[in-house]
């Protein structure tokens, strides 16, 4: 990380960016729209000392195989060499610029450019220039040209339990450090014991900033509220047991909530956590209950289990569906949701009805799901107007940030943006003027 | 006058667009044959890929009523906004066992509650309906969309 950060960031107000509390209880809505802030993101966060997701080893894995996927604004192309090492470089052509592979997915043994038709290998060295010698003895590049020089621009490839990430970085730590060691136990428990593969992938435009998806999956306090399906028929409650658990720098966090039929006994007593708000339906049936019947197939009561890792993967079990989402930002006000759905080798095919059924929670289509991206729409119109300001972190308690083993907390949430603020190498917070924010 | 076959189809899409764009969506299961039936909305890219998890899924009658039932109780928490969907390039035949085979192209526009229009969802619908005491029935109806980077979210049946 360098620190060639001047002492203020610049924003579009004019004023500089503030970071009032030194707990992050205190968030500039600045960050959610400013298209400088979103530029130096591109710059120093997605180039910067982080692992980025940029697939699963189970879709591509044969030799050959490539997908393309997302790093911010940057397209990546991720394959299978023949020795089966996985590889990624960025999907464009050495020469001009264009981009050399326009498939989402497919198998090729080598990528040619269409314009001039320069080829690389699988881990994009270039091996061919049509006319390198020219034609006749004539033309033909310089004899100082050599193909070794232009090569793609390639990342650092690292795997973890059939995650494939990608970093810029030669400084960026080993991946299980950066991951750390809650997560490491949750993704050998979801994606190691039993072998995903992929049985549908959802794509989903959301009208608001990549932080507020990364603040939406740390922040277990909205899932009982604004989810009122989940609710009414015991996936999360507020009654649950749960918490979350940080990795050492509070970016990473395990959130979870545990299925206790007791619990969930009698929905109406939980009335008083629902202040007046009328919201709560303990009553609601379902013509067919057959979605809320499927039994959990790990068989340990965990009813959610939320792996969100820095900066744009989370890997989610809710109920009995097992997905990863991957965020791609589109600019400041914009973030398109790739899920990718599992189910796993060995399936019956009752259990692949069953998860041809439980889709239906998640998703844009979702019971649950679909009512995340119109909370972020919802905070990203009412942020616009709001530069200067900030939002109040403060639900768990402030201070020091910390796992919990109760689930109405946005104490992750501010782990995220510590985090955040250090990569991003903003200014000390916590010196600035909250005393000057109006009571 | 008796219609063919293509205009009772024609007739029945157009009734069906109707019943969800005027938001009336208690009578959205009556467009489905009630012993059983199946409505998915599939992703274009997962149908040409074989994969078969669908954006929704209603695989009972029971299951074609909650989807309605959670818009009509207020459960979910979405955008509302107007819809209009239009129905074009239909093809209907009579299958040897009785059924009728239909597809068709849909569009469906959608407006916001400041009157800003903009396209939601370009896609085909795949049916089988049954004639059921002279009423057309979807047997099934598989929506699937070209669309599928869903603009924001699909709470509203296709």
């Amino acid at each position: 990380m360098s620190n060639s950060t001047s002492a203020s960031t610049p924003t579009q107000s004019g004023k500089p960016l503030e970071w009032p509390a030194a707990d992050f209880s205190r968030v500039p809505y600045d960050v959610f729209t400013d298209p400088e802030i979103y530029r130096l993101e591109m710059a120093r966060l997605f180039r910067g000392a982080v692992w980025n997701y940029l697939g699963m080893e189970c879709e591509i894995p044969e030799w050959g195989d490539f997908q393309t996927t997302w790093i911010g604004e940057t397209q990546i192309v991720v394959t299978r060499a023949k020795d089966g090492s996985v590889h990624a470089f960025e999907n464009s052509c050495a020469h001009r610029g264009a981009r050399i592979v326009d498939q989402v997915r497919g198998n090729a043994k080598r990528h040619t450019c269409p314009y001039h038709l320069w080829t690389y290998n699988l881990a994009g060295d270039l091996t061919g220039v049509p006319l390198e010698k020219g034609h006749n003895g004539k033309g033909g590049m310089p004899p100082c040209f050599d193909k070794k020089d232009h090569g793609l621009r390639t990342l650092r490839v690292a795997t973890r339990g059939g995650l494939i990430f990608g970093t810029y970085s030669d400084a960026t730590e080993a991946l299980d450090d950066f991951i750390g060691p809650h997560s490491l136990t949750q993704i050998e428990r979801l994606l190691v014991q039993r072998k995903p593969k992929v049985i549908g992938y959802l794509r989903q435009k959301i009208p608001g900033n990549w932080k507020l998806y990364n603040e939406n999956v740390r922040d277990p306090y909205h899932g009982s509220l604004l989810h009122l399906f989940q609710v009414s028929f015991g996936i999360q409650t507020p009654a649950m047991q749960g918490g979350i658990k940080l990795d050492k720098d509070g970016k990473n966090t395990w959130n979870h909530s545990i299925m206790n039929d007791e619990d969930n006994a009698d929905l109406g007593k939980l009335g008083e956590a629902y202040a007046d708000t009328g919201k709560l339906m303990p009553d609601l049936k379902m013509h067919d209950p057959s979605l809320l019947k499927i039994p959990l197939d790990l068989g340990d009561n965990y009813k959610t289990t939320i792996l969100s890792m820095f900066p744009t993967l989370i890997v989610a079990q809710v109920d009995n569906t097992y997905a990863i989402r991957h965020l791609r930002p589109k600019g400041p006000d914009a973030v398109e949701l790739h899920i990718t759905y599992l189910g796993f080798e060995g399936d019956t095919p009752e259990q692949l009805h069953n998860r041809l059924l439980a889709v239906n929670l998640i998703g844009p289509a979702g019971y649950i799901s679909l009512e995340d991206g119109e909370a972020l729409r919802l905070v990203q119109e009412g942020a616009k107007a709001r530069l200067g300001d900030h939002s109040v972190l403060e639900m768990g308690g402030v201070g020091e940030i910390q796992d919990t083993d109760y689930l109405s907390q946005e104490i992750s949430i501010r782990g995220f943006w510590k985090h955040y603020h250090r990569v991003m190498g903003f200014p000390p917070a916590g010196n600035a003027t909250l005393a000057k924010e109006p009571a | 006058m008796s219609l063919s076959l293509l205009e009772r189809v024609e007739r029945f899409n157009y009734d069906y667009a109707e019943a969800l764009n005027q938001r009336r969506f208690a009578e959205w299961p009556d467009f489905f044959a009630a012993d059983h039936c199946d409505y998915r909305v599939l992703s274009r890219e997962n149908h040409d890929a074989d994969l078969p998890a669908p954006l929704l899924g209603c695989y009972t009658p029971g299951m074609v009523k909650d989807r309605v039932e959670m818009l009509i109780k207020d459960t979910l928490t979405y955008r509302h906004m107007y819809l209009r969907h239009y129905i074009t390039n239909v093809r209907a035949d009579t299958a040897a066992d009785g059924v009728i085979v239909s597809r068709a192209n849909l569009l469906v526009m959608q407006s916001d509650l400041e009157g800003n229009s903009s396209i939601y969802m370009v896609g085909r619908y795949e049916d089988v309906l049954a004639e059921i005491a002279g009423e057309l029935k979807l047997r099934k109806r598989h929506v699937i969309v070209d669309s599928f980077s869903i603009d924001n979210m699909l709470a509203v049946p296709l």
